[in-house]
């Protein structure tokens, strides 16, 4: 149990508090699911990250499959495991890279660059199936997403926003921002089938973080020949920001 | 005969390059129609591009390079 996260659990305390005491994975489900206009899927454990990421593809092809528009969101959580774009599997070095890795690696269809998923981030993916010819942009269903997850923060006293943050891993302007530091990052992926355009966004929500989860990524990535810097206080947790905002009221009181 | 692989010209509504980011199959390869021959690659989002027709493709613009709405990346010939 990292500090930030024993932290949390002495001082979610109250009676929003006592909700979030057990698991932060089930208190962040929990404040998505209400007031929620989606269907949530909620997984505690997928069999795999691997298998965990496929699942959000199955759904994409069965919302597409029935030929009308619709719309999924499922969170979602798995073991550790270095995590990277398609575009890395095909790099010269990845097997040697993927041998040498301290965590298993999994493979996503969607951009950016490596991160570390494990039982500490929360993946909220938005499977969108449109008409192709309705032309709804990616940027419409990061919007929706934005519109789940940052009310959903807003429960647990977290404000967040849709900004770039300089200097965290996988950067991206659809980043999940706290006062300058990156909660969760976000990517995408565009497939048409079935004459509709499918659509999936998601995020890595991070419930508590460790810098270890860097040292692997810088590692790997070294590895592919790729120059990325990283820094350890670009980052924050679900975990880190509640306490400290429980020692800003208790300080305030 | 042959057909253009072409990065479609409202993939994404601004005007910021992309990048070929992976080909999933080699410059010769048999493909069928519609299955997905490479990824293009807009911030953080892969777009999906799927064969026009059944044949040989043949790659035109590598992986990793930049590309432009609308821009031609392959062509796919068929007997």
């Amino acid at each position: 149990m990292s500090r930030c996260e024993k932290i949390f659990k002495i001082h979610a305390s109250g009676r929003q508090g006592e909700r979030h005491m057990r698991d932060p994975f089930i208190a962040f489900a929990d404040a998505l699911s209400r007031g929620n206009a989606h269907d949530l899927v909620c997984e505690q454990s997928v069999r795999t990250v691997q298998a965990g990421i496929d699942e959000d593809l199955v759904i994409l092809a069965d919302l597409a499959r029935r030929g009308r528009a619709a719309i999924r969101l499922r969170i979602w959580r798995g073991s550790s495991c270095l995590v990277v774009p398609r575009a890395f599997a095909r790099r010269r070095g990845f097997a040697e890279a993927k041998a040498a890795c301290a965590l298993p690696v999994a493979v996503r269809g969607s951009g950016g660059t490596a991160v570390v998923l494990g039982p500490h981030v929360a993946n909220v993916s938005l499977c969108c199936v449109t008409p192709s010819n309705e032309g709804r942009e990616i940027g419409d269903v990061f919007a929706d997403l934005g519109r789940v997850l940052f009310p959903a923060l807003a429960r647990l006293g977290i404000v967040a926003a849709y900004r770039r943050v300089d200097g965290a891993y996988c950067s991206g302007t659809h980043d999940i921002a706290v006062d300058g530091r990156k909660l969760g990052g976000t990517a995408g992926l565009v497939r048409t089938m079935s004459g509709m355009r499918a659509s999936l966004v998601h995020a890595a929500v991070s419930l508590t973080f460790d810098s270890k989860d860097l040292a692997v990524i810088r590692d790997f990535e070294r590895r592919l020949g790729l120059k990325l810097s990283y820094r350890d206080e670009a980052a924050t947790s679900i975990c880190h920001e509640i306490a400290h905002e429980t020692y800003r009221q208790a300080a305030v009181a | 005969m042959s057909a253009e692989i072409a990065v479609p010209p409202d993939l994404w509504t601004d005007a910021t390059p992309g990048a070929v980011s992976a080909w999933l199959y080699q410059d010769g390869d048999d493909i069928a129609d519609g299955s997905i021959v490479a990824e293009v690659m807009n911030g953080k989002v892969t777009y999906e591009i799927t064969a026009p027709a059944a044949g040989k493709l043949v790659i035109e613009v590598p992986a990793e390079s930049e590309i432009a709405l609308g821009q031609r990346i392959g062509r796919v010939e068929s007997s």
